[in-house]
């Protein structure tokens, strides 16, 4: 992390992540940014809400009933929007106790739940930053090549100009989930049948959202010989792709602020 | 499942993960790169260790035979 002047700052950039973990754009009403922090507000709440109601409330139902506990949870995408997670297991818990069928939209209601948490991830590291900078500072804000990254595996890279490293993560990335999908014969696209490899291969971004919508629904007719390492491989996809996010948002935040005048200079740089 | 099914499997997916984090622990890409023998072999050997003691150990303190 790149180390900044307590007196360029708006404010204490931990506070920042915490209040905009628990509720979008707290964070960034408390850095005195009322705009955007309304706007993320408003934004991943709604996107939130709209994906419990398609879904009924019923998305932790997915849960193996002996999984099913508060901290089980915690390992969701929805828990990047920590507050919004815990009023929806206040507020509809693990489902009914007894077989109901699933709301006719329920899977793009848990897409939409798993994407707020997700983008307020993004949102929060943008308070972090935000929080460290009174005025812009590079050309590039970090969140530019970090949402690149979300977005499709190695882009950040690319967006960055580091395009050989971009290319081979996208076709380690890509590939790997490619091979896991095949291996699985499609059966890690569903929440439903796998709730936490599907946690994991969510973190691939589109491509893992777009193979799901085209090919999620497969009806299973034969055992699946290797599904085992299927699943492994589509979830370790989208596991290392947070390291290539890490990779970006290291690179991206030292040029973002190496870039004002004298302040590199007068405060000294840590490499992430 | 044969045992080669398995260990080609593993070694992929070794690949991957050494591959990426020889990424996140070097800014450049050349010395990234020329990083993946040591590293792919470090981490296999590794992993060919912890699997021979916990094969050992099955072998000694769990087996049915």
């Amino acid at each position: 992390m790149v180390e900044t002047r307590p007196l360029e700052r708006r404010g204490d950039p931990n506070v920042a992540v915490l209040l905009s973990w628990f509720l979008p754009g707290a964070g960034h009403l408390y850095l005195g940014l009322f705009v955007p922090g309304l706007c993320l507000f408003f934004g991943l709440e709604g996107l939130y809400a709209l994906g419990w109601w398609l879904a009924d409330g019923r998305t932790f139902e997915y849960l193996d009933p002996e999984l099913q506990s508060p901290f089980a949870t915690l390992l969701t995408p929805e828990a990047g929007n920590l507050g919004a997670m815990l009023a929806h297991l206040k507020l509809s818990g693990f489902g009914a106790s007894e077989p109901l069928p699933f709301a006719q939209h329920a899977v793009l209601g848990y897409l939409c739940s798993a994407l707020s948490g997700t983008l307020n991830l993004l949102a929060c590291a943008h308070a972090h930053v935000a929080a460290r900078a009174r005025k812009p500072a590079g050309p590039q804000h970090p969140l530019v090549p970090l949402l690149a990254a979300w977005a499709f595996p190695g882009l950040g890279h690319w967006v960055q100009g580091r395009r050989l490293r971009g290319v081979l993560v996208c076709v380690l990335l890509l590939g790997l989930f490619a091979l896991g999908t095949w291996l699985a014969a499609g059966t890690n696209l569903s929440r439903e049948r796998h709730f936490y490899y599907w946690s994991g291969q969510f973190l691939l971004g589109l491509p893992a959202l777009g193979a799901e919508f085209l090919w999620g629904d497969v009806r299973m007719t034969a055992e699946v010989p290797h599904v085992d390492v299927g699943l492994l491989y589509a979830s370790m996809a989208g596991l290392l792709n947070v390291l290539a996010w890490l990779d970006v948002f290291g690179v991206a935040e030292r040029r973002y602020f190496e870039a004002r005048p004298g302040e590199a200079a007068a405060t000294g740089t840590v490499s992430p | 499942m044969k045992l080669a099914e398995h260990i080609g499997f593993f070694l992929l997916l070794a690949l991957v993960i050494v591959t990426l984090s020889a990424f996140y622990s070097e800014p450049e890409d050349g010395p990234a790169l020329r990083s993946l023998p040591r590293r792919y072999g470090v981490f296999v050997g590794a992993c060919a260790l912890v699997a021979a003691v916990m094969l050992v150990l099955a072998r000694l303190f769990v087996s049915v035979a």
